[in-house]
């Protein structure tokens, strides 16, 4: 009798250790009032959601940011990992670094051809690694496609998705449930086809981009 | 030397100081920019739903190298043409 309680003892602590918020990854999600499958858009008429490039070489430092967002996402509230799809897209035109020869170069067809591939896009292919930071906050790894430059590669991304009620708060953004998002990735952008001569010396090959969006489900 | 061409020189190597010490408090910059990066205020939302501060761009400009380099060897080039041209001419009897 004690060696089973001793067993089933054990046994708890394990699966305490390895599922800290008491759910497998798998089925981790949201504890909101939202319940079922809920759809976010990512098209912010006013602006707000940025995606931020960052490109640093001995020479340069280039800082760039697109406040032309789009794209959908949509998941179950509960069992976010298994259902999350989705693709956040932007304009490859709306790329602004301060510079304003240098975004007409961006633009031009030996870098990012805004003219042959209007989008830059990320589509989420698998979720792996649900952790629950907080009852509407989960941090998740993404494997999706990246596209640009019309090649498609896939990358991970690390992901932060923060998931708050429709509340008078909210309603002071848009109205809705909203859900804000945060990640951070690198691409390389030799792997997308941009062979341009200048790249490794004035700007960087290694690009990292930063999202910050926020979507809302009534739209 | 006479006393136009000490003026020549002494003009030039001011504007060319002057042009280096505005691109160096302007922050060493290659190239040069026509707007700058400011942080935008976070409202009470993007701070619940995690988000980062966000940038906007403004109209600002920055001095880079190139110009400076070039303004540089504009003033250069104009000090070389007037200091010859303030050169004494010698009466030939």
């Amino acid at each position: 009798m004690k060696t089973s309680i001793k067993v089933i003892s054990l046994s708890i602590l394990f699966a305490v250790s390895i599922f800290p918020q008491g759910l497998p990854s798998g089925q981790a999600g949201f504890d909101v009032k939202a319940s079922g499958v809920q759809t976010f858009s990512f098209k912010d008429a006013k602006g707000r959601n940025q995606t931020t490039f960052t490109s640093i070489t001995a020479l340069d430092e280039v800082d760039g940011t697109s406040n032309e967002v789009d794209g959908k996402i949509s998941f179950d509230v509960k069992n976010v990992a298994a259902t999350l799809k989705g693709e956040i897209s932007i304009a490859t035109a709306s790329i602004h670094t301060g510079i304003t020869m240098r975004d007409k170069d961006l633009r031009a067809p030996k870098w990012l051809d805004a003219e042959q591939f209007p989008k830059i896009s990320f589509t989420i292919k698998k979720v792996t690694g649900v952790k629950k930071l907080a009852a509407n906050k989960l941090e998740l790894n993404l494997l999706g496609i990246f596209y640009l430059h019309g090649i498609k590669n896939e990358i991970p991304i690390s992901a932060t998705l923060t998931y708050l009620d429709e509340s008078p708060v909210t309603e002071t953004r848009e109205p809705g449930d909203l859900l804000g998002v945060t990640a951070k990735f690198q691409i390389m952008l030799s792997k997308f086809g941009v062979k341009n001569m200048v790249l490794g010396s004035r700007v960087a090959d290694k690009i990292d981009i930063g999202v910050n969006i926020v979507g809302t489900n009534k739209f | 030397m006479n006393k136009k061409q000490k003026i020549t020189i002494f003009s030039g190597l001011a504007a060319i100081t002057i042009s280096f010490a505005i691109w160096a408090l302007q922050g060493f910059h290659l190239f040069t920019h026509q707007k700058i990066e400011i942080q935008l205020p976070q409202s009470d939302v993007d701070k619940l739903l995690g988000q980062p501060p966000r940038y906007e761009w403004i109209n600002h400009f920055t001095l880079g190298l190139e110009y400076t380099l070039a303004f540089t060897a504009i003033v250069i080039s104009i000090s070389i043409v007037m200091f010859f041209l303030f050169k004494n001419k010698r009466k030939i009897n």
